[in-house]
């Protein structure tokens, strides 16, 4: 086992992701938009916790691509647009589409799931890069980060939704 | 307000406690299934229903009719008039919803008597299911029904034709018969088209079934809903006067809806009261201070559980009394509360929701009407002559809180000009 | 004349499931580009109703065929359009035949708004049902202002310390990361073409 071959796998893993990107679907920018808050709205609404679903989620569509952001593009701390959960964990989150025939494909996303204070890791993040980096050992495509900036751990291609499940279902439910 | 805020711990769901009072509060609810439920203050007209059911038990054959606008509650009170007599009476009801089982704007005479009896033979089966019935008497009923079936619906019937000489070789079997397929129409649409019919052909089959249900059950009390649809008196007029006229005959007691239209206008007054031995006139319930009616509707809903008192006073005054009205604007108050966020009805909700009502009861109205609006709430005058001043009525710009007590709909005189 | 309250589509669909079953409104269509609405409105239904909808056109539709349609399957979001208009006669006939109408599922009229006078004067059952339910159709309240992309785009510069138009030079050089963060600079910035 060497590093150049760790680099190889690596590789091939970001060609894998790739090619998943490409080959997958999603409905429309404006109908994932619609899905994800109607999402969003089912668990607030199983929650004590007001959010305001219309105001917390933003949506910019520009040319063929379109951008779903809720709270802010960097998380230095809760703020009133971060989705805040009863155990006082906060969510937010960027995707990119680029709408396709047929509906239309991600480029980039990341979701940043904060814990409540006083717990380890203090955030989990996932986040899928536009592109393959040099490194992608270092820096696989679609990648985790366990409460850590430096270190990525490889994480399989997600639906913008299936993260959420992941989010609300398993870490939520952790806290 | 902010984004998040966190609510005290054990409460309902905000989703359940607005779900539970929405499904108290549904304006479009069946009328049995709000019965079921226990959300009905049944004396909101001073147990009319009782009345109602009360003479139709004890005087067979005697015809009433129930009036009232729009929304006024009229299902209602016929179905807690079946249940009744269910319950208490010595009858058997049946309650026929003909807007609902044909087309009405093409109601012909024999309609409502072909429905009645598709119901009674129905009834019958089920009687026959748990009763000793013999063989003969089952045969007979299945004969009958089948009758009035066709009558219902209409058939197909082979006829023999006369002269066969022009049919082409490749009808020769059809050639060998002699004969065409004649389609008679029936009398109930759908399926099938108009076609008007004798209505003495229908009475025979018919009194057998009844007099077959006489005697295994109880003598029949037909109750027909849907009637006030048509309202056009003209159309609601010729299905009745042959139909209802039958069953008179036949000692069938009769409960029946009918729009405004019969009531009020040129050229009404005598022929009801010839053809009905009692009008029963729903009118819109007058939300004075005194009249607690209003409040009670709403309590039984639970209202409180989402709408202070005070809060409360304002729907009944917006509603003007017409209870579909009433449980719309309950309701609807609830859903900007629950869209804008609030934990409880406000004041500024109920406001919104009136104005959206009125807003749909100001539209279409041309300068005409609006003066005529405005002398009535100014001198109270009100010509219900006026074929207009009737259109007022029926589309409930205009209620009706007695046969001379007329004012405008409080929810549009809100959003006049 | 007072306008009836403008609601965006989620807000329409989230009307309708807080009321539960039977439920009916009306939405007046916006006067350019009704079929794009339309689907909008439909978009909204499925993703907050979780449940199929689909259009009927009323105008040509008969008394048995509008029955037929409306109870096969009677549980999913039916959006009953009239078009540019009914004339008078068709919404009596709808009227008469309200309770045929009736079902689990929640029936959304689609008017022209032209079409609310007529739906008081000719179906005065219909519209009872409907009530104070009237709206306008709204744009969608979600789309982010020019004033929220500005304070994101302020965001990241800060975060990072250069400006967006360095941060498009980068890109055009191909050295701006792959990161999300700066995907989303990009198309805040409008140049989702150096993605």
């Amino acid at each position: 086992m060497t590093l150049e071959r760790a680099r190889k796998l690596a590789e091939a893993l970001d060609s894998r992701t790739d090619r998943e990107l490409t080959e997958a679907r999603l409905d429309p920018p404006h109908k994932v938009l619609s899905q994800i808050r109607a999402y969003l709205l089912r668990r607030s609404e199983e929650m004590k916790t007001r959010n305001n679903l219309i105001q917390l989620l933003r949506f910019h569509p520009a040319g063929e691509f379109a951008q779903i952001d809720l709270g802010p593009s960097i998380d230095k701390g809760a703020t009133p647009q971060h989705f805040h959960s009863d155990s006082g964990a906060r969510l937010s989150f960027g995707l990119t589409l680029r709408e396709v025939e047929r509906g239309s494909q991600v480029v980039a996303y990341r979701y940043q799931f904060v814990f409540p204070d006083g717990q380890s890791p203090q955030y989990l993040r996932f986040d899928l890069n536009e592109a393959p980096h040099a490194d992608p050992l270092a820096e696989p495509r679609c990648h985790l980060h366990p409460g850590i900036d430096e270190v990525r751990i490889p994480f399989s291609v997600h639906n913008p939704i299936e993260i959420l499940d992941r989010i609300f279902f398993v870490l939520e439910k952790a806290t | 307000m902010p984004s998040s805020v966190t609510a005290p711990e054990g409460q309902l769901s905000r989703r359940d406690k607005f779900r539970a009072y929405m499904q108290a509060f549904n304006p479009t609810a069946s009328a049995r299934n709000v019965i079921e439920a226990g959300l009905v203050f049944d004396d909101l007209h001073q147990s009319l229903y009782r009345n109602l059911a009360s003479r139709a038990d004890l005087e067979p054959g005697c015809q009433q009719l129930l009036v009232g606008g729009v929304g006024s509650g009229k299902t209602t009170e016929l179905i807690l008039a079946e249940r009744w007599l269910r319950d208490h009476g010595h009858v058997l009801p049946l309650y026929i919803d003909t807007s609902a089982e044909t087309d009405l704007s093409s109601l012909n005479p024999g309609a409502l008597l072909a429905s009645l009896g598709l119901h009674s033979g129905e009834q019958l089966s089920a009687s026959f299911s748990v009763g000793d019935s013999t063989e003969e008497v089952k045969e007979k009923a299945k004969q009958a029904y089948n009758i009035i079936k066709q009558y219902a619906y209409g058939k197909k019937e082979f006829v023999q034709s006369g002269d066969s000489t022009r049919i082409a070789e490749a009808y020769a079997e059809l050639l060998a018969k002699r004969g065409i397929v004649r389609e008679t129409p029936g009398k109930l649409k759908p399926p099938l088209p108009v076609l008007n019919r004798d209505i003495r052909e229908i009475r025979d089959p018919l009194e057998q079934l009844l007099n077959l249900l006489r005697g295994t059950c109880k003598d029949v009390v037909a109750i027909f809903d849907g009637l006030d649809r048509l309202l056009d008196p003209t159309k609601f007029w010729s299905v009745v006067h042959q139909d209802l006229r039958l069953l008179r005959e036949l000692k069938v007691s009769v409960m029946a809806t009918a729009p405004l239209s019969v009531l009020f206008g040129a050229g009404v007054g005598q022929s009801i009261s010839d053809h009905f031995d009692r009008v029963h006139h729903l009118t819109v319930i007058a939300s004075e201070p005194a009249n607690t009616s209003l409040w009670s509707v709403l309590e039984k809903r639970s209202a409180t559980n989402l709408l202070n008192p005070e809060i409360a006073g304002s729907v009944c005054n917006y509603s003007g009394g017409v209870l579909r009205d009433l449980i719309s604007l309950a309701r609807d108050g609830a859903e900007e509360a629950y869209v804008s966020d609030r934990d409880y009805i406000s004041v500024g909700d109920i406001e919104k929701v009136a104005q959206q009502l009125g807003n749909g009861y100001l539209r279409g109205l041309g300068p005409e009407a609006i003066k005529t609006l405005l002398q009535l709430y100014r001198s109270g005058s009100f010509d219900i002559n006026q074929p207009a001043n009737v259109e007022l009525l029926l589309t409930r710009r205009v209620l009706e809180y007695s046969s001379i007590d007329f004012r405008v709909h409080p929810a549009l005189f809100s959003v006049m000009p | 004349m007072p306008e009836f309250s403008t609601e965006p589509f989620f807000d329409i669909a989230r009307r309708l499931d807080i009321r539960g079953e039977t439920a009916w409104l009306a939405v007046l269509s916006p006067a350019a580009d009704s079929t794009a609405a339309l689907d909008q409105l439909q978009t909204e239904l499925q993703s907050i109703l979780q449940r199929p909808s689909r259009v009927i056109q009323l105008e040509h539709s008969t008394f048995e065929e509008l029955r037929e349609a409306l109870h096969q399957p009677d549980d999913d979001a039916v959006i009953l359009s009239s078009g540019t208009g009914l004339k008078q006669e068709k919404w009596r006939s709808l009227d008469i035949m309200r309770s045929a109408l009736e079902r689990k599922g929640p029936v959304i009229l689609w008017l022209s708004p032209g079409d609310v006078a007529n739906l008081t004067g000719y179906a005065p059952n219909i519209r009872s049902f409907i009530g104070a339910s009237i709206f306008l159709a709204g744009p969608d309240s979600g789309i982010m202002t020019d004033a929220e992309r500005q304070e994101r785009l302020n965001e990241l510069s800060q975060h990072f310390g250069f400006t967006g138009d360095e941060a498009v030079r980068r890109a055009e050089a191909r050295e701006l990361p792959h990161e999300p963060e700066f995907v989303e600079w990009l198309v805040l910035l409008g140049r989702g073409d150096l993605l």
